[in-house]
């Protein structure tokens, strides 16, 4: 599992983080989290009928596929966007779900940082670090 | 405000007379450009500090005018300053009509709460599945952030179906221990023993002890409910519910905290 790039939008859909494993490419990634963001919206604001566990639960599964890559989506109850771009065709949505967890709780400790100013771009070393760490693993 | 800022300048200007001190330490030799600076430093130290108390002195003429115009209105509030400035007890004395001092440290309070009803509103939603209805917020900020906090669940959460919510609490951690100066407190037993001598025998079978308050207490006790209308405002926006906050307590540990849902149309 090649995890390509990993983005962190906020609440006003503002960017927050973002990681590209191919510097080159960094136009492109951008483009493709641009459009993902609609996909959140479709995803979040469906009709509320259908109550399965896909509505309940944070991570919101493969958005869209592109000729080369895998777009996954997670969304936090306070409407902070987790996306990651995957390179590979054959990754499970449980291994997925559970880095972006993780990258859900090294969020959090960035967030929680009484010098953080919310809406400010996360600049963080620890919480580049442990992103580092989680994707090489 | 001016005096906890006076405080800070000074430990500053100690610390970089500290530093400037353990650099020359270890060259061992002065200078006299730097004294000279060091005296600089000294002499515009204490023209700020004289500027600021002229403007305390003016900022508390500016108060007891204010009292002045207000005595009419509102005696009680001033009879109970005036004993606090007897007692030369250093308090905030209320007024009627907010000054800017005061609206800066109520906003400063409501701040801090703020931010902490955000991030623990952060911590505590990663575990939970996405809220859906508005109940479903509520709800959270009432059991789970209250839990996180203060070790309980609001005791009562009503609605009145118009986007006003009412969290209220009969035993709120924050203000349970308070008590008033003695004068106070026999006051208030006085005014409690003659409204008993009036009525009937009641039995009394209340175990926890309500105390009723008189208008200057509750506007002590005010100061005290900023944070939690902060917090409760903090979590509610980070969950993606914008509102406003009021907080009221009417019999001591009892309170109760009403959000106004603002809608964006």
């Amino acid at each position: 599992m090649i995890v390509v790039s990993l983005a962190i939008v906020g609440q006003k859909n503002n960017p927050l983080y973002i990681y590209c494993s191919e510097p080159e490419n960094k136009r492109k990634f951008e483009y493709i989290i641009h459009r993902s963001l609609d996909f959140f919206e479709e995803k979040v604001n469906s009709n509320s009928s259908k109550e399965t566990k896909s509505q309940q639960s944070l991570f919101l599964g493969l958005l869209f596929p592109t000729e080369t890559y895998r777009v996954f989506g997670y969304i936090t109850n306070t409407n902070y966007k987790l996306i990651c771009i995957l390179n590979d065709l054959t990754s499970k949505n449980e291994e997925v779900s559970k880095l972006l967890r993780s990258f859900h709780h090294l969020l959090i400790q960035a967030l929680c940082n009484p010098f953080y100013i919310t809406d400010e771009p996360i600049d963080s070393e620890k919480f580049h670090n442990g992103v580092l760490e989680k994707i090489l693993n | 405000m001016s005096v906890s800022y006076s405080l800070l300048e000074q430990i500053i200007f100690e610390s970089v007379h500290y530093v400037i001190r353990t650099v020359h330490s270890q060259s061992k030799v002065l200078d006299p450009e730097e004294t000279n600076l060091r005296v600089k430093i000294a002499t515009r130290f204490n023209e700020k500090e004289e500027k600021k108390k002229k403007e305390k002195d003016i900022e508390k003429d500016k108060e007891k005018k204010n009292e002045n115009e207000n005595q009419k209105e509102n005696q009680q509030e001033t009879v109970g300053n005036k004993k606090k400035d007897q007692e030369n007890v250093p308090q905030l004395e209320f007024i009627s009509s907010k000054t800017d001092i005061e609206r800066n440290i109520i906003n400063r309070l409501e701040i801090i709460g703020y931010r902490l009803g955000e991030r623990t509103a952060e911590r505590i939603a990663k575990n939970k599945p996405r809220f859906q209805e508005e109940v479903e917020k509520m709800r959270f900020v009432a059991k789970d952030i209250w839990t996180e906090l203060f070790g309980k669940m609001v005791n009562n959460l009503r609605t009145n179906h118009q986007g006003k919510w009412m969290f209220q609490d009969d035993d709120f951690k924050l203000i349970r221990n308070i008590s008033f100066t003695l004068s106070e407190e026999l006051q208030n037993l006085n005014h409690q023993q003659n409204t008993r001598k009036n009525q009937q025998k009641q039995k009394q079978t209340t175990t926890t002890t309500n105390i009723t308050m008189t208008e200057s207490q509750k506007q002590i006790l005010q100061s005290y409910l900023y944070i939690p209308c902060g917090i409760i405002r903090g979590a509610l926006s980070a969950i993606g519910v914008e509102c406003t906050v009021t907080g009221i307590c009417e019999q001591l540990p009892a309170c109760v905290f009403t959000a106004k849902i603002i809608n964006k149309k």
